[in-house]
């Protein structure tokens, strides 16, 4: 049975790219797309996906918050960040409960980051 | 040292390694090629104006004139773009991550930082995910489409208006 997955991201351009890449590359099922951090909460309740790709700088509440909300209600979630906030925020992250952390940009054309990336999923659903 | 030597210090400060970290930024975000413009053909931003349009365009959150880079793009650019499909708004938002990331890119170099710094007197923000220094900005990235191929480059406008000459010399104070 395939992954289903929640897309958490406010560029359209983004949350695309990483829906096709789910769904052709991983053969998972995007399941819902989010554009803050108040509609990945909601959406998490909603949906309960297996795995959650989440965006850190987003308008309205961000995605570090709503990392903390979902996993203080779901602590067995599986959140992976996707964001090209670097330093201290990624460590915050993964003390939240984040299990994973991707950089952007996401180097869709680049067979060796297509790898990384699908690894670092494997990765994250296995942790 | 006048305002004009600053943005041109500003404006050279931005040669060097810069326009290669922009070049890849295009190629990992969009996956587009694009070639460097002759300094000598680089062109000037007849007017500030334009900036606030092209932030709320490109996507980018910013309420006020936050962009020190507001890029230009034609609308012939939107059809370059891979996977876009003609989708207007998916282009304008696979750009306002091009723009994200330029904001990552300048923070990261401090040549260019100190060289706005000393321009405007203000500290810059260290912030991945916003375009750098609020208000103040002079300079303007040029993307110009030819055939299949985009050639960018940095404007600069030649004249500073009253109202950013007010801007800067408040933040001097």
């Amino acid at each position: 049975m395939s992954k289903r997955v929640l897309i958490v991201d406010d560029s359209t351009f983004l949350a695309k790219q990483i829906k096709d890449f789910m769904e052709k590359q991983m053969s998972f099922e995007v399941v819902g797309l989010g554009k803050d951090g108040n509609e990945a909460i909601a959406l998490y309740k909603e949906l309960k996906p297996d795995l959650v790709t989440m965006d850190l700088t987003m308008p309205n509440k961000d995605g570090q918050e709503a990392i903390k909300e979902i996993m203080e209600e779901f602590p067995d979630a599986t959140i992976m960040v996707v964001s090209a906030v670097r330093g201290s925020a990624m460590l915050e992250c993964m003390k939240l409960g984040a299990k994973g952390y991707v950089e952007k940009p996401l180097k869709f054309a680049d067979p060796i980051f297509v790898e990384d990336f699908k690894k670092s999923i494997e990765e994250v659903l296995e942790f | 040292m006048e305002i004009e030597e600053k943005i041109d210090k500003v404006m050279q400060s931005m040669l060097g390694e810069f326009p290669e970290l922009v070049r890849n930024l295009f190629q990992d975000t969009l996956g587009l090629e694009i070639e460097e413009i002759d300094s000598e053909k680089w062109s000037i931003v007849p007017r500030l104006s334009m900036k606030q349009e092209h932030s709320m365009n490109m996507g980018l959150s910013n309420d006020d004139w936050s962009s020190l880079l507001a890029m230009s793009f034609s609308a012939e650019m939107f059809n370059l773009i891979p996977g876009v499909d003609g989708d207007i708004e998916l282009a304008r938002s696979g750009l306002g991550e091009v723009l994200n990331g330029m904001g990552g890119v300048l923070a990261g170099n401090s040549t260019i930082i100190d060289a706005f710094q000393e321009l405007t007197q203000a500290p810059p923000m260290y912030y991945a995910n916003e375009v750098l220094y609020p208000k103040t900005s002079s300079i303007q990235g040029v993307l110009v489409c030819q055939g299949e191929t985009i050639d960018f480059g940095w404007a600069c406008r030649s004249t500073i208006s009253p109202m950013m000459r007010r801007m800067l010399e408040r933040n001097k104070q």
